[in-house]
């Protein structure tokens, strides 16, 4: 019995064929954490190797010849529809910037030539160098008289005229009629006019006196002929208010 | 048993979340070492299964082999010399050398478990025999 179980034991003993040491359980602790470490840092070389072949494979240095040739082809051929997009654009802009610009400029002119037609028709205060003449209670004038005058001032190159305030327009009528009292009475556009009559107008101020002054003029005829003796004043600064006796067109289309 | 494969997949991992890339010049070297360091893995577990495994000699290997194989690369492009096939060629017949091994031991291991599953049979026959 001891015999077998000497032979059991001896048998129990397993030694490696080739270097006569026993084989025994791995102890876990010995190997476990070099191969651990070893293994780990064995993987993390591999991926970043991995990773560096694939970043040269595909830098353009490991390009193929032919693949580096279609690749600056596409480029240049990018390049180029690039700029003749870049000049068609700039193109555009040129032109839009030109059209901005003769805009601008249509607007501006617009506006001088708005202006210019509501200074003519009356639509706004307007001011600058002028004349005013003042013609008192006592003087015997007539509407032909106030006629003359506005007519000499438009002919001594006024650029707008107004009596007591009422512009002169391209409707405007002076009129001589009797009021309720039958009183001789003058009326701009239907509005009498009270005394002293001021008639304004704003031009270069020395052309607008000389024209009525000269000798034979309007104011020489009215003083020999009627007595009456307009006030002749000349002022930098006139002012006429905008019109209110504007007609409102309803035939002309 | 499997912490060396949890390590060798930790390490994949640590290295695929890090964008980290070394210089393309560099990339020679890194390779031939990482062929060192698969040639001291197989060793390491070659020595494993004929129980003369060391842990010291694993690491201080383990590098040294991986320093040897890239300053052999390296000194190969400064003298304009291709040294590092020594390496890869030295490494290589390691490789497959220590991968034979270790199929052997692997193989001589099953048999000789399964030689003494034969006798812890016989000999519980014979123990019954003797206790009749």
């Amino acid at each position: 019995m001891m015999k077998h179980n000497n032979s059991f034991y001896s048998i129990t003993k397993i030694y490696h064929p080739r270097h006569k040491r026993q084989l025994k359980p791995f102890s876990q602790k010995t190997w476990t954490v070099s191969m651990f470490i070893t293994f780990l840092i064995f993987g993390l070389l591999l991926t970043v190797q991995y990773r560096t072949k694939i970043a040269a494979e595909n830098s353009l240095a490991n390009q193929k010849q032919e693949d580096l040739v279609a690749i600056l082809k596409n480029l240049n051929t990018n390049k180029a529809n690039l700029e003749a997009e870049l000049e068609s654009l700039q193109n555009t802009k040129k032109s839009l910037e030109a059209k901005s610009e003769a805009g601008l400029s249509l607007n501006n002119s617009l506006q001088k030539q708005i202006r210019q037609y509501q200074i003519a028709n009356g639509n706004v205060d307007i001011g600058g160098p002028g004349v005013s003449i003042t013609i008192t209670a006592d003087s015997n004038i007539m509407s032909y008289d106030l006629i003359d005058l506005v007519n000499e001032l438009w002919i001594s190159g006024a650029e707008a005229v107004a009596i007591n305030d009422i512009r002169m327009l391209d409707t405007t009528t002076i009129e001589q009629t009797e009021d309720k009292n039958n009183n001789v009475v003058l009326t701009v556009d239907g509005q009498v006019l009270l005394s002293p009559i001021i008639i304004t107008a704003i031009g270069d101020s020395a052309t607008l006196e000389k024209g009525l002054t000269f000798p034979g003029g309007i104011v020489d005829n009215l003083n020999t002929l009627y007595q009456v003796y307009p006030q002749i004043k000349k002022s930098d600064s006139i002012f006429i208010p905008m019109a209110t006796n504007i007609k409102v067109n309803q035939y002309v289309k | 048993m499997w912490l060396p494969i949890l390590g060798l997949i930790t390490g994949v991992l640590i290295g695929s979340m890090f964008t980290f890339t070394i210089p393309i010049i560099y990339a020679k070297y890194l390779s031939v070492s990482v062929l060192a360091a698969l040639d001291s893995l197989l060793g390491s577990v070659k020595a494993l299964l004929e129980d003369s495994f060391d842990s010291a000699i694993l690491i201080s290997g383990f590098f040294a082999n991986m320093l040897l194989a890239a300053g052999l690369a390296f000194m190969g492009d400064r003298l304009g010399l291709d040294l590092y096939m020594a390496a890869v060629i030295a490494l290589g017949i390691r490789l497959f050398s220590n991968l034979g091994a270790i199929r052997r031991d692997l193989m001589e291991m099953h048999h000789t478990r399964k030689a003494l599953k034969q006798a812890k049979a016989e000999a519980g026959e014979i123990n019954d025999e003797t206790q009749q």
